[in-house]
């Protein structure tokens, strides 16, 4: 396996897990980066099999894992728990089906944000860059099928949010 | 235009809007690939080739694939900082599945998590510590991140294997134990012995791991099974097998360092003091107050001298009866007498005495005039001879009530008789709670009675209770007698075992030796099994140097003293003359230290120096 085929089948799950502890998407990208020059730097540490997905996603994941928090102890990094994109709204008001999409977006992050933490993070790193349950499940240390679990409950318990947070709207 | 979502192993349902508004909502945390790629390569140099594959084929096949498949999938078992440089530097071709590596993880576990525990304890240590230069402390990171790694990812299984070893610890024969963890420990020198014949080890890695591998074998031979499996055999049960261990340990070091031409004295005599401070520990630990002394006729007359409470007077007068009996009794009694008279000046007036605990106190001499006159009761001994069928309690209750009245009133020989004849009938071998305290009760009161020599009519029903109770532990290293019979298990020829033999039988077992020294041992009574039961003596009458002695030490201590000045415990000695293979077998331990310790060396010696040019097989 070449960095770039790491990189790609990687990056939008780690950036989605770093950003969950607390990085902000800045800092989750640039942390991101900084793993994946340091997997290439310190290779010839690795000692599993290239094609060996679990043990792959549980080195990178070690040394991310070490990256952020030296870069806590440093004052460095770290800050909000999660931040989501201001979605502008719409330039053109006769636009309604931009206005309605960005309306469904802005109803999907701030659900996002209700849901429990291990929810939440299995879909930010599924949907970020619809990264694979197998590269999600190595970087988790699960196996596939309790990916697809957990990324069914997440999804219901979403939907379950969204529908509670459309009623509360219509009440008030 | 909104980029759409790409999701290559849909699962159901997931193509819906709901993907696409969670796609759209995170798109503060995509990056674009180009522009990510370029902030990694901005990090490790533009000139990286990031196409390339990451591992480095070129070096590593001629000297790795060459290599046995079990090596080669113990190696990928191996946290990295175990492994040899010359192994590191060119990667490893490893890996694979878990179950690729099941058997070399079985059979290396118990050495690598054992060399984990100690390296993460040092590493932990050392980090506490600090002090260490730039360059050091560098290579102390690297070391615990593998560190983590490794624990990480064998968590579980090394979880699973320390219990599995506590357990059996406790329900396995020693000798169970002894042989997973040499043979692991002999696994993981074997997987260096063949990357040393790849020419990827050096002699100073080596000597670096059979020398931990010693000092960790010895450790555990002082802790665990050594000493109890060598019981009667002092000098190489408590000294050489650790000593041998030890001796191969400081050779192995010794020839890695004759390699290390040129090399930072300071760190090596930093290695030596950190040695030298662990075996110091361990010896300190073994013979110290946290090791099992055994315990000699001296330490049970020190300890009978010093004894001021009458807590355990049965016990204790049990001691002394059989060490008295073994010749070896000579301890001052005053403290005893002491402590015995408070109580007695408090407890008989206030009418709160346990009669169970006079015939002890009496035969030990805390008894005084007043304290005898309390207890006369001839009526009673006009009832015990009123009747001629036998008595209903055992001769324990009888005992002080007769010695009160013998030694201030008289009893008639016509009444002597007529007791001895009750108590020696209700001796019942096959009521299903009779133990060895009924015998040795009923020949109290013969003697007392001055009827020693009708003792002999106990002899048949002495033999049968000791038959029953005796225990023979599981591999048969130890045997004892038991309180009761009942609720043993037995073999098919009716034979109780127990997979572990307990230190409370040690008051029966006591009991049946002084029986043992005033009837006979029995005739069912193999050379083999006295020398069991010596084992047994040995092993519970070894006492922590932190707690001191007490009667539960000091009891089979007493025993053991009596059975070795038994004519039967002679004989039985010579004819125990070991064999050839029965000294083999007494000393599978020694050398098995012996055969580990030469191998390591051999194995040191054999291995390329540093520097030293690494050959590829083939």
């Amino acid at each position: 396996m070449d960095l770039e085929s790491l990189i790609s089948s990687h990056r939008g799950s780690l950036i989605a897990l770093i950003s969950t502890w607390g990085a902000s998407p800045r800092d989750a990208v640039e942390l991101a980066q900084d793993t994946f020059s340091e997997a290439y730097l310190s290779r010839d540490r690795y000692k599993g099999e290239w094609d060996d997905l679990k043990a792959l996603g549980a080195w990178l994941l070690g040394i991310a894992n070490n990256l952020f928090h030296a870069g806590q102890r440093a004052g460095s990094g770290g800050g909000r728990l999660i931040s989501m994109p201001e979605v502008p709204v719409a330039d053109r008001p006769e636009d309604t089906e931009a206005q309605e999409r960005e309306e469904r977006v802005r109803g999907v992050q701030q659900a996002l944000l209700q849901l429990k933490a291990t929810e939440r993070t299995v879909l930010l790193m599924r949907y970020t860059e619809g990264s694979s349950l197998a590269v999600i499940g190595s970087l988790l240390g699960l196996g596939e099928r309790a990916v697809e679990g957990r990324l069914r409950r997440a999804r219901a318990a979403l939907k379950e949010q969204l529908e509670k947070n459309m009623l509360l709207e219509e009440r008030s | 235009m909104k980029k759409p979502l790409v999701i290559e192993d849909l699962i159901e349902g997931e193509g819906d809007q709901l993907s696409q508004d969670l796609f759209d909502g995170l798109g503060e945390l995509r990056a674009g690939h180009d522009e990510f790629l370029r902030g990694v390569k901005q990090r490790i140099g533009e000139e990286a080739e990031t196409s390339e594959p990451m591992e480095s084929d070129e070096s590593k096949p001629q000297a790795i694939l060459k290599l046995p498949v079990f090596v080669q999938r113990a190696a990928a078992f191996f946290p990295p900082i175990l492994l040899p440089q010359g192994m590191i530097k060119i990667g490893l071709p490893v890996g694979g599945k878990l179950s690729t590596k099941l058997l070399p993880g079985v059979l290396l576990l118990p050495a690598i998590s054992a060399a984990m525990v100690l390296l993460t304890l040092a590493l932990g240590l050392r980090a506490v510590l600090g002090g260490e230069k730039l360059g050091q402390r560098q290579n102390e990171v690297a070391a615990r991140d593998d560190s983590k790694a490794w624990w990480r990812r064998y968590w579980l299984p090394s979880l699973v294997m320390m219990i599995g070893v506590v357990w059996m610890l406790f329900h396995a024969p020693a000798d169970a134990l002894t042989l997973l963890v040499s043979f692991s420990t002999l696994v993981f020198l074997g997987v260096y012995a063949s990357l040393t014949r790849a020419g990827l080890a050096s002699r100073q890695e080596v000597a670096k791991r059979a020398a931990v591998a010693m000092y960790w074998l010895m450790a555990i031979s002082l802790q665990l099974s050594v000493p109890d499996t060598f019981g009667g055999h002092g000098l190489i049960g408590a000294w050489l097998v650790p000593l041998v261990l030890v001796f191969g340990g400081v050779v192995c070091w010794r020839l890695g360092k004759l390699g290390r031409r040129g090399r930072d004295p300071v760190a090596g005599r930093s290695r030596a003091v950190m040695v030298v401070c662990f075996v110091a520990v361990v010896l300190a630990l073994h013979f110290g107050p946290t090791g099992k002394s055994p315990t000699s006729p001296e330490d049970v007359n020190q300890w009978l001298s010093s004894l001021d409470d009458t807590s355990q007077i049965n016990q204790v007068e049990l001691i002394a009866s059989n060490m008295e009996a073994a010749g070896e009794l000579s301890f001052d009694p005053k403290a005893l007498r002491s402590a015995a008279k408070r109580r007695l000046d408090e407890e008989i007036p206030g009418r709160s005495f346990n009669l169970l605990y006079a015939a002890a106190l009496m035969e030990l001499g805390c008894f005084e005039e007043e304290h005898y006159r309390a207890l006369v009761n001839p009526e009673a001994i006009e009832r015990y001879t009123r009747s001629a069928v036998p008595m209903a309690n055992n001769a324990r209750h009888l005992l002080p009530v007769l010695m009160a009245e013998l030694h201030l009133g008289s009893v008639s020989m016509e009444q002597r008789e007529a007791i001895a004849s009750r108590v020696i009938a209700a001796v019942d071998p096959d009521h299903k709670y009779a133990h060895a305290e009924d015998v040795f009760y009923a020949v109290r009161v013969l003697d007392v009675l001055g009827l020693s020599d009708r003792a002999t009519e106990l002899q048949p029903a002495a033999d049968a209770i000791l038959r029953a109770t005796w225990v023979l532990e599981d591999d048969e290293e130890e045997g004892a007698f038991a309180s009761f019979s009942i609720g043993l298990e037995r073999d098919e020829t009716g034979l109780a075992r127990a997979d572990r033999l307990t230190f409370v039988w040690g008051h029966a077992t006591a009991e049946s030796i002084w029986i043992m020294n005033r009837l006979g041992v029995p005739q069912w009574m193999s050379a083999r099994d006295l020398g069991v039961l010596d084992a047994y003596l040995e092993r519970t009458s070894r006492y922590y140097g932190f707690s001191g002695i007490d009667a539960y030490d000091a009891e089979p201590a007493a025993a053991q003293a009596l059975m070795h000045a038994l004519p039967e415990w002679k004989a039985a000695q010579a004819e125990l003359e070991p064999t050839i293979l029965g000294t083999f077998y007494d000393l599978r331990a020694l050398l098995a230290a012996v055969l580990l310790a030469a191998f390591s060396i051999i194995l040191t010696w054999m291995a390329p120096e540093e520097g030293e040019e690494v050959v590829p097989l083939g």
